[in-house]
């Protein structure tokens, strides 16, 4: 019996996910349908109403049938939610982070643009990291959807790109999450969502182009209604009066109006962004206290060595959140702006984030 | 980076273009979660998240986990032109019987699988209501609202709280209704037998250019009735300034003093071509072998004769009263709780069906007014009494005659196929039986023994769907379903793609009975049985104003006194079928000189 690529990976799924919620399951490989003997509660979740019930490949007799189109990825899902958690905590051991004298290389990372800074101290220690997984869904007159992985810095919240910690060997689960998941959700899923506009690019141009072909029809056919509605029928002996004309054109534009608003509606993209999973990760790495001195005030912040990327990460934007390697600070608050947030309170094109009204230098 | 944030909403990107990009983060069941997941934990979770994305790209969704639909190659070729070259906006032309509603359907479902779609709204004339329901509910499990008859339907609250509704393009556009429908948002309108919105000056097609809608589908067998300009006025409703102004399409394609006779053909094509998809019987290779029927009407025996007058004078007695019927006019709601007695026109129907089928299924029609009704009781006894009914015996007859066929009998009622097994078990006619009472494997096993053992199978009116029944040849119609399309229904069980035989059916009726009348005006009088597949629906669809084809022939025995009044309502009734097949077979002959055969 052939199996697609698609059959084998339902069916691996389908395996791994009644296994793991406590079920027993007998389907040799080269069968399209298996028994199944699952606690009764999963049973249920799956839509079965027996604890023994029959698996099978789309187009095969069975009572759980696993398709992409069914009902069984939804069932799966709910399953899933219910039964297996979907936050973890890891530890990965054995990097090698030797302390040594960091400010040189504090000092060719960042570029500090408008205040001086000092390197205090660096210290070998744990650094927690949240991987997220978003599912990504972006809805128009189309659909594109991905899965993408985003890593925080818990405490820098800062956006580093480590990739793989997952499928790291010798990692070992930790138990609890040290850092509350809320903590840095906001700019995981901020970050997400600019690797979605992206990654989504020719989603969004196909969009663009169609929206503008459709809107250049309809408005080619309602100035031509214009033209015909202020010209007089030759077929028609009495010509219309300047009143009706006008009040016939007002019709037309509002229909215009109406069309392009329906247009608008249909292609306006909702994007949605649904978490899937999330891993805390403690990595070995230095944390190194700076001092950044801004005229007469002075504030102390955490520049992070990150052993798996062998670099220091950026420092986090006040404004608009990225991380950023050039750096300017407000005159009073020492807060941190990168150049993109500056340039924009230079031009005054004001802040991308609200709430933060102090003057930058 | 291309896309920028809203000057306004910090919250909101623009593309290029400037569509707005609005994002949402549903986290609250995620963060509501607890537990700690081992690494295989986490990456079951990530399998399925990749697994939901296969969902997103070549493959159709719409086919997957679909049981008992039969969908044919240029169906799923329409799908994926509607979806991916009209972007859900599409006029759905194909010829009959090609299934455009399982194309519309199919389309209905991919885009609610990918989340595309929420709110539908699905218009149709009246007589198809019932017959897009049992498609909806029975192939794609899909539950659609039918708004009450009642003043709720009238309220914009209505429109707007229901996300799917099926509702007669008569009714939508009645009173105050089509306001309230426009007053809704919706994700897909569909217009079946579209061909009614061919005038702007009529209400359909102002109710229909006022939706609020994103994708829509129009269906129609004839999208030209009787001029081009019918033609422009569809398309302007999909795509308006597709074919520019009425005034330019005029003068580009329609010959001056002729608008039936289209000039610059080969460029109107290619403009329709844009928003149209045609399929033809040639162009898709699907060629059915002729169908022969034969009614065969059977004398009652005394017994039998004197149920069918017992029962109708009783019904007669007991039914809510009427006015003279008419196709045109709406019947009152199925539930009368102003009827005499008690009676409400769903129990006539009921027991008058009974009545048609079998004295088994009398007995059981009548068992709750027997309690009340002593003349009730009488006549349960009466049809108790009757064992083998005058149709029994010409059904053995013919049982015995077509040894040679694989035959289907079609029953309406359970009590009536329970009555025919004692029967055929007694004659030692060896049967199967295939009935929605059954489990699925019991059904397989019973089209296999019809296969490869036994010449019979009792079915009910679900009977073999969903499977290939195509290997058995002659079909009988013990009792007679009163609407045409689920007659029709019946038929397309065998008389479908891959059939290679010629069909043969035989309609059973009684004498002078509710069911030799409604015989008597499809077969005599449109020659339904001859028809192409598919062809019945476009007539009845062309009745647009009329109620479904069961509650006119209810409301018409109601209201008539004695067989004469019910001979002249079905002279009548037959006379406004064959005005509406002539309407039919004048547009068809029109759209086939359109657009030929090989319209793509």
């Amino acid at each position: 019996m052939s199996v697609t690529v698609g059959e084998s990976q339902l069916r691996d799924f389908a395996r791994s996910l009644l296994e793991h919620t406590g079920g027993i399951v007998d389907w040799p490989h080269d069968q399209r349908t298996g028994l199944v003997l699952a606690p009764v509660e999963v049973a249920r979740c799956l839509g079965q109403t027996d604890e023994s019930f029959r698996v099978a490949l789309s187009g095969t007799e069975g009572d759980l049938s696993l398709d992409l189109g069914g009902e069984f990825l939804d069932r799966a899902a709910c399953t899933l939610a219910t039964y297996v958690p979907a936050q973890g905590a890891f530890a990965l051991p054995g990097l090698n982070v030797k302390k040594s004298e960091f400010a040189r290389t504090v000092e060719q990372a960042f570029g500090w643009q408008n205040a001086r800074c000092q390197v205090c101290q660096g210290n070998a220690m744990l650094i927690v990291y949240h991987t997220w997984w978003f599912h990504v869904a972006l809805r128009s007159d189309d659909v594109w959807e991905s899965l993408l992985a985003v890593t925080i810095n818990c405490d820098g919240q800062t956006v580093c790109r480590m990739d793989g910690l997952l499928e790291a060997m010798e990692q070992r689960p930790v138990p609890g999450l040290s850092r509350a998941p809320d903590t840095t959700i906001r700019t995981a899923a901020t970050c997400a969502q600019e690797q979605v506009l992206q990654d989504a690019r020719t989603f969004l141009d196909r969009m663009d182009n169609r929206v503008e072909r459709d809107r250049q029809r309809l408005r080619d056919y309602y100035r031509a209604l214009l033209r015909e509605a202020a010209t007089p029928s030759r077929r028609v002996k009495t010509v219309p009066g300047p009143e009706e004309l006008a009040a016939r054109q007002r019709a037309v534009k509002l229909e215009l109006q109406r069309k392009l608003a329906e247009l608008a509606e249909r292609f306006a993209i909702d994007g949605l962004l649904r978490p899937v999973a999330l891993a805390e990760f403690h990595v070995p790495g230095v944390v190194i206290d700076v001092r950044i001195q801004r005229k007469a005030a002075k504030r102390e912040f955490r520049l992070y060595w990150n052993a798996v990327q062998k670099r220091i990460e950026p420092m986090q934007c006040s404004r608009c959140g990225r991380g950023s390697y050039n750096l300017w600070f407000t005159n009073e608050t020492v807060e941190p702006v990168c150049n993109a947030c500056h340039d924009q309170a230079d031009t005054g094109g004001g802040s991308s984030r609200a709430g933060d009204g102090e003057k930058l230098a | 980076m291309d896309v920028v944030r809203d000057a306004h909403d910090a919250r909101v990107h623009r593309t290029v273009g400037g569509l707005p990009v609005r994002f949402r983060v549903d986290d609250e069941t995620f963060l509501a979660g607890s537990g700690q997941a081992s690494r295989d934990q986490l990456h079951l979770h990530l399998q399925l998240g990749r697994l939901q994305l296969l969902r997103g790209f070549d493959q159709l969704l719409c086919l997957e986990g679909l049981h008992g639909v039969e969908h044919l190659p240029h169906q799923i070729e329409t799908v994926r032109k509607a979806l991916r070259r009209f972007r859900g906006r599409v006029l759905l032309a194909d010829e009959v019987g090609l299934g455009k509603t399982i194309e519309a359907c199919l389309l209905l479902r991919e885009y609610l699988l990918r989340g595309l779609a929420q709110r539908i709204l699905i218009l149709v004339p009246n007589p198809l209501v019932a017959q897009w329901r049992d498609e909806l509910e029975g192939k794609f499990g899909l539950d659609f609202t039918i708004p009450p008859r009642t003043a709720t339907s009238v309220q914009p609250a209505f429109w707007q709280r229901t996300d799917r509704v099926l509702v007669s393009t008569s009714f939508a556009r009645s009173g105050e209704r089509p306001a309230a429908i426009a007053a809704a948002p919706w994700d897909i309108v569909i217009v079946d037998e579209a061909h009614h919105c061919k005038n702007p000056r009529t209400k359909l097609w102002q109710l229909v250019n006022s939706l609020q809608r994103r994708f829509m589908f129009l269906l129609t067998a004839t999208p030209v009735q009787n001029n081009l300009i019918e033609l422009y006025n569809l398309l302007t409703l999909l795509e308006p300034g597709h074919l520019r102004t009425e005034k330019e399409f005029k003068r580009q394609f329609v010959t001056r003093g002729n608008p039936r006779d289209p000039r610059n053909r080969q460029r109107l094509r290619e403009l329709l071509g844009e928003v149209m998809i045609r399929n033809t019987r040639s162009l898709v290779q699907i060629d059915l072998p002729p169908r022969y029927a034969q009614t065969i009407v059977a004398v009652p025996q005394p017994a039998e004769r004197q149920l069918h007058e017992g029962v109708s004078g009783l019904l007669r007695r007991c039914a809510p009263g009427t006015d003279p019927p008419s196709p045109a006019r709406p019947a009152p709601a199925e539930e009368d709780p102003g009827a005499p007695a008690g009676l409400s026109r769903l129990q006539v129907r009921s027991i008058l069906a009974a009545l048609g089928s079998h004295p088994a299924a009398v007995v059981h029609a009548l068992e709750s007014l027997a309690q009340a009704d002593p003349d009730a009781a009488r006549l349960q006894q009466l049809a108790g009494q009757i064992t083998h009914s005058a149709k029994d015996e010409r059904l053995l007859e013919l049982l015995r005659d077509g040894q040679d066929h694989k035959m289907l009998v079609f029953v309406h009622a359970l009590s009536t196929l329970h009555r025919l097994q004692q029967l055929l078990t007694q004659a030692g006619i060896r049967f199967t039986t295939f009935s929605g009472e059954q489990s699925r494997s019991a059904k397989d096993a019973a089209v296999e023994s019809l296969r490869s053992d036994v010449p019979v199978m009792l079915c009910t009116d679900s009977g073999g769907e969903g499977h290939n029944l195509q290997f058995a040849d002659t079909l009988v119609n013990y009792d007679l379903p009163w609407n045409p399309m689920r007659i029709e229904q019946r038929i397309g069980r065998i008389h479908r793609y891959g059939q290679t035989r010629d069909v043969f059916i035989f309609n059973l009726c009684t004498e002078n009975s509710l069911e030799s009348r409604i015989l008597g005006l499809l077969s005599d009088k449109i020659r339904m049985f001859e028809l192409v597949v598919g062809e019945i629906g476009s007539i009845l669809g062309n009745l647009e104003e009329g109620e479904e084809f069961e509650s006119v022939v209810l409301q018409m025995w109601m209201a008539a006194r004695d067989e004469r009044q019910l001979d002249q309502a079905f002279t009548s009734l037959g006379d406004t079928l064959l005005d509406a097949q002539a309407q039919y077979l004048k547009s068809k002959e029109l759209d086939d000189a359109l657009f030929g055969e090989d319209f793509e």
